[in-house]
């Protein structure tokens, strides 16, 4: 392989092959730094939930009548849709929660370890009905679920002790637990408000969900509190069933509930879909991302064919030389392979320090995520492939140049 | 002279189509590209009211927990909504020239019509300033009254479509609407209207659509109603009754005021300041003093409306046709070496080197005309795709602007491209092609 | 070394038949140096190509140093080009972006030599041409002449059985032409097979034998007849 021969007369015919190398270089740290993008994206929206979201619907209901505004009257109608709900064929648990995961919506409030001193921590938390782990798909990876006991009396739900204190029993993801007790020991242990008011202790550990804003960095922390949701604007309902269930339930739930009570609407949706809707901007980014990429590789490959042509037609004669001189065929489509192979070489070299530099600018500019060396690599060897494949027509027309044009004279 | 180079120029591109096809396409994408993302990044920060965005602001006071700051991230800002009381308070007085406090709900309306079901309407509780404030066209009618506002009159104002909705187009001033348990009357009815962005309250979703329903805030008392945007409290408190929410520290209201002269609006500055000192006589705003009055622009930059990755996207696209450029060169060098035997030619015929720089620069500029039309067309293309993509409405025009900046932006790219090429094929000396070589 | 018989070629056009060569016969013994003559148009150019093998003719045989050469592939005539024949062309065609070194490597590239003996074989035919101080060198820094001589070099490396040299000194001056002659006289003592295209008859008749080519056929004349001079000379256009 003419390595050594090929390198210098790079060398010495400076601008063409400065302009491929560098337009090789910059393509490669746009494409690794749009790739970045997706991968970043793609590895939060492809995480598992915790939940079963193919089989769990759920059903909102905004109550239209004022009677809703009588805390008797809404504990009864939520106590007469879940019992409706888990009689649904199909239905293998029914809870009412007062946000929905995944959704983009939901509360949250800050604790830290009882005890500590440290500030506070974002906690976003559900409040729920019973059997919430069941209808969710959850598991729990120690201590208990909530129990009926845990609930505070009907019409009691802001019931304090003589000190002022709230106080319940909770269940948290572990992914909470673990970064308020780095130990492992969270179970059994409390966690409270800035201001000691309100007093949650840990009976059950969830092994791992998602709360309402999965790719936030506490994406995976939850709190469920034994505190029935329902408001007379709003009443929502998480409904899980067999597998493949959903649509049959989804036909007919909307007639049934009305049947309990006419004065509300009822939407129907399923958490698969509240899901897609969340990601639905990242997956647009993704898709724009991803077109830049394809422009970039589709306008450096024409550069590269564009080029690797000219220089063909300008080196007939050239090649006509080295044929006469012996070369096969073979020896001048692998000549003109390896030319490339070497120009693409160079630039990518070049473009591996671009991508870092770029990167970091756009790290401190616009937040972005950081490049990893696998992704670099597979950029790279992706790239090597195409430019040899843009060059390779050329190529095969440089071998079918005969020899006597070594001779000719016009 | 200069009609022979360009008809020269020309005949040099017919000469090898293929060729002058994938210049222009080159050059198209990247033009096309990088409008499309200039475009859409500069709607996206377009700000709606330009006119009036210093004399509008948004009203910030940190009325937060003295241990804490409202964001750990930011610990120099004051939280973005306020509470009720205060809200309330500093709205009270008459330095501005149009103040307004309010939030966002959701009401049920219930048809007269009962063949249509109830349904839930997206509501802003205001004052009737909102309408001023931030210049609302109206097609019937116009805000209620200042006396409504006071008394807390069961009135409302209608958007265009709701009122297409519920009366059908007409002018509906006068008549009524019942909202939850209660009989509202149309006061007036919206044209349409739709600032993009929502800049008046940018939470949840800065490219919504205007709300459907505007009624007095003060019927929030009587009324009862949960805001259905943000809240965040750091105190908390016992809710027996909707007035202890209005009492507590929970912030959930945004207040907006116009300041027209520099006075006013040290008045104003003066006034809230004053205020929260006589609160802090009550034990409240135990935190150093630090009240804003945001400036539009200001308070759209905070709300991160543009999303990072806009920013992003822009900048690649920046250099995406920077390599386009590159490619030109490069593709441009080789086609017009190539033909360095006719150069020869027509230098030994007398062209001068100015005469052969000029017919290739251009060749270079036709060759950047056209992709940059081609590359306008694409980034319309572009444009829908991203509005499809996000389901937003950048309400972008082919207009003179964009037209104009996309051929400039190919014009130039031509120019940059071409330059170099140009030059090192005008340096060829005439006699080197004559002879067999 | 040589032996063409009835050697056709023509080339077809839409509008005009050319005949270049036309039942031509000729025979070059090894070791000779021979000068082919003749006014432009005679064809010959083509007989060197076809000598050479870069390209095909219609009709007749053609045995190169014994081995019959009409119907062989392109492979093997590649094979042939490298390690049997040299070439010296008029307009040099040395490599433009390689130096010295390089552009004499390139024929010993395509047989396959080892990087020792490759340094080794440029060496010595640079020092045969008188070159060996240039290594470095680009074509373009080099003279007429001693661009010239790299080719020649480059003819040589691969010990060539033999050398076709089409107008090797046309775009020399008469000193640089002298020079080349030498050296391919030199050349053509080491046992070599020397065959030079030529117009020039001082340079022809330092060669030993003279064929004269008309109309794409060999014509006989006396080599101490004088060669016809009016109107026949190949000019050299430009310089």
């Amino acid at each position: 392989m003419e390595f050594g021969p090929i390198v210098r007369s790079l060398f010495h015919n400076k601008t063409r092959f400065w302009l491929v190398t560098l337009e090789i270089a910059l393509t490669l740290a746009l494409v690794i730094n749009c790739a970045v993008y997706i991968l970043d994206m793609g590895s939060k929206m492809n995480r598992d939930t915790g939940m079963d979201i193919e089989n769990i619907l759920v059903v909102h209901t905004e109550p239209v009548s004022p009677d809703f505004k009588d805390e008797t009257f809404l504990s009864q109608v939520r106590d007469e849709d879940l019992r409706l709900l888990a009689a649904q064929p199909g239905v293998l648990s029914a809870t009412a929660f007062h946000q929905i995961p995944l959704s983009g919506s939901g509360s949250s409030a800050g604790r830290r370890a009882e005890g500590s001193d440290l500030n506070t921590i974002v906690i976003p938390y559900y409040l729920v009905t019973m059997n919430a782990l069941r209808t969710l798909g959850a598991e729990l990876e120690s201590g208990r679920d909530l129990m009926a006991s845990d609930y505070p009396p009907a019409g009691q739900d802001d019931i304090r002790d003589d000190d002022g204190v709230q106080r319940f029993n909770v269940l948290v993801t572990r992914s909470f637990a673990d970064k308020l007790f780095p130990d492992g020991d969270a179970l059994g242990k409390a966690v409270v408000n800035n201001d000691g008011t309100s007093v949650q202790t840990i009976v059950g550990i969830i092994k791992h969900m998602n709360n309402s804003w999965p790719t936030s960095d506490f994406g995976s922390d939850v709190m469920l509190f034994p505190l029935k949701p329902g408001t007379a604007e709003r009443m929502r309902y998480l409904v899980r069933t067999r597998p493949g269930g959903l649509d049959a339930l989804a036909a007919t739930l909307e007639e049934s509930m009305l049947t309990t009570n006419p004065d509300r609407i009822i939407t129907l949706t399923s958490l698969a879909e509240v899901r897609d809707d969340t990601f639905s901007e990242d997956v647009a980014l993704v898709k724009i991302f991803g077109g830049v990429i394809v422009l970039l590789f589709v306008v450096t490959s024409l550069g590269i064919f564009g080029l690797a042509s000219f220089s063909v037609t300008e080196r007939t004669r050239q090649i006509g030389t080295r044929r006469a001189l012996g070369a096969t065929r073979a020896a001048i489509l692998r000549y003109f392979l390896i030319e490339t192979w070497v120009i693409t070489g160079i630039g990518l070299t070049l473009g591996t320090g671009m991508a870092f530099g770029l990167n970091m600018a756009l790290a401190s500019i616009a937040d972005s995520p950081r490049l990893e060396l696998p992704l670099l690599l597979t950029g790279i060897v992706v790239f090597w492939l195409v430019g040899m494949l843009a060059a390779l027509l050329p190529a095969m027309r440089a071998m079918m140049v005969p020899p006597v044009l070594a001779t000719r004279t016009v | 002279m200069f009609s022979y180079l360009l008809l020269t120029a020309w005949r040099s591109l017919k000469r090898n189509p293929f060729l002058s096809l994938l210049v222009v396409v080159g050059i198209a994408l990247g033009i096309g590209v990088s409008t499309t993302f200039v475009t859409a990044v500069y709607r996206l920060s377009l700000h709606p009211v330009p006119e009036k965005e210093d004399r509008l602001f948004y009203v910030r006071m940190d009325s937060w927990n003295p241990e804490r700051p409202w964001r750990d991230s930011l610990p120099d800002d004051p939280p973005d909504q306020m509470t009720w009381r205060d809200a309330l308070e500093v709205t009270s007085g008459d330095i501005p020239t149009h103040q307004t406090f309010m939030y966002k709900a959701e009401l049920t309306v219930h048809p007269e019509d009962k063949d249509m079901r109830p349904f839930r309407a997206s509501t802003r509780l205001c004052t009737n300033d909102f309408f001023a404030l931030f210049e609302v066209p109206f097609q019937y009618g116009g805000p209620w009254s200042n006396a409504a506002d006071a008394a807390a009159e069961q009135v409302l104002v209608l958007d265009h479509a709701t009122n297409a909705k519920m009366f059908g187009g007409e002018d509906s001033v006068g008549r009524t609407l019942r909202i939850e348990d209660r009989e509202f009357m149309v006061a007036g009815v919206m044209a349409p209207w739709r600032p993009i962005p929502k800049y008046y309250d940018t939470h949840n979703n800065p490219f919504e659509d205007p709300e459907e329903i505007f009624l007095p805030i003060l019927l929030s008392e009587s009324m009862e109603i949960n805001g259905a945007g943000n809240d965040s409290n750091w105190k908390g408190y016992e809710r027996n009754e909707y007035a202890d929410t209005l009492a507590s520290e929970r912030i959930w209201i945004q207040t907006w005021v116009q300041l027209d002269t520099q006075r006013q609006k040290d008045d104003y500055a003066a006034f809230l300041d004053a205020y929260a000192l006589d609160q802090r006589k009550m034990g409240r705003f135990e935190r150093p003093l630090n009240n804003w009055t945001q400036e539009t622009a200001a308070w759209m930059r905070d709300q991160h409306i543009v999303p990072a990755e806009a920013k992003t996207l822009l900048i690649i696209s920046l250099l995406f046709l920077v390599v386009c450029s590159v490619n030109l060169i490069g593709i441009l060098l080789g086609k017009f070496l190539a033909r360095a035997p006719e150069i020869g030619v027509r230098r030994a015929l007398g062209a001068s080197r100015g005469t052969i720089f000029m017919q290739h620069l251009l060749e270079c500029e036709i060759i950047a005309a056209v992709g940059g039309l081609a590359g306008l067309g694409l980034s319309v293309l572009g444009l829908w795709t991203i509005e499809a993509l996000f389901v937003i409405d950048l309400n972008f025009k082919l207009d003179l602007n964009m037209v104009g900046a996309g051929m400039l932006l190919a014009l130039v790219a031509g120019l940059l491209a071409g330059t170099y090429p140009a030059y090192r094929v005008c340096r060829i000396p005439p006699a080197q092609y004559l002879k067999a070589q | 070394m040589l032996e063409m018989k009835s050697i056709s070629k023509v080339y077809r056009t839409e509008h005009v038949e050319t005949h270049a060569l036309s039942e031509l016969t000729v025979t070059v013994e090894a070791g000779s140096f021979v000068a082919v003559m003749g006014p432009s148009g005679c064809g010959k150019t083509t007989f060197l190509n076809t000598a050479g093998l870069l390209d095909t003719f219609d009709t007749g045989t053609y045995h190169l140093d014994g081995q019959d050469v009409s119907k062989l592939k392109d492979r093997e005539m590649s094979r042939i080009r490298n390690e049997k024949i040299g070439f010296i062309f008029q307009t040099f065609n040395l490599i433009p972006d390689l130096n010295v070194f390089d552009n004499v490597d390139v024929p010993l590239r395509y047989r396959g030599m080892p990087a020792g003996a490759r340094r080794q074989a440029i060496q010595e035919s640079l020092d045969i041409v008188g070159l060996s101080s240039r290594l470095k060198h680009l074509p373009s820094q080099l003279s007429g002449g001693q661009q010239q001589r790299v080719a020649i070099a480059r003819a040589l490396a691969g010990t060539p059985r033999l050398i076709l040299a089409d107008e090797p000194t046309g775009n020399l001056d008469s000193a640089m032409a002298n020079d080349i002659m030498d050296l391919l006289e030199k050349i053509n003592e080491t046992g070599t097979t020397v065959i030079m295209v030529t117009h020039d008859p001082e340079l022809a008749n330092r060669a030993h034998r003279q064929i004269h080519l008309l109309d794409g056929r060999q014509i006989d004349l006396e080599m101490d007849e004088p060669v016809p001079l009016a109107g026949d000379r190949a000019a050299t256009v430009g310089e």
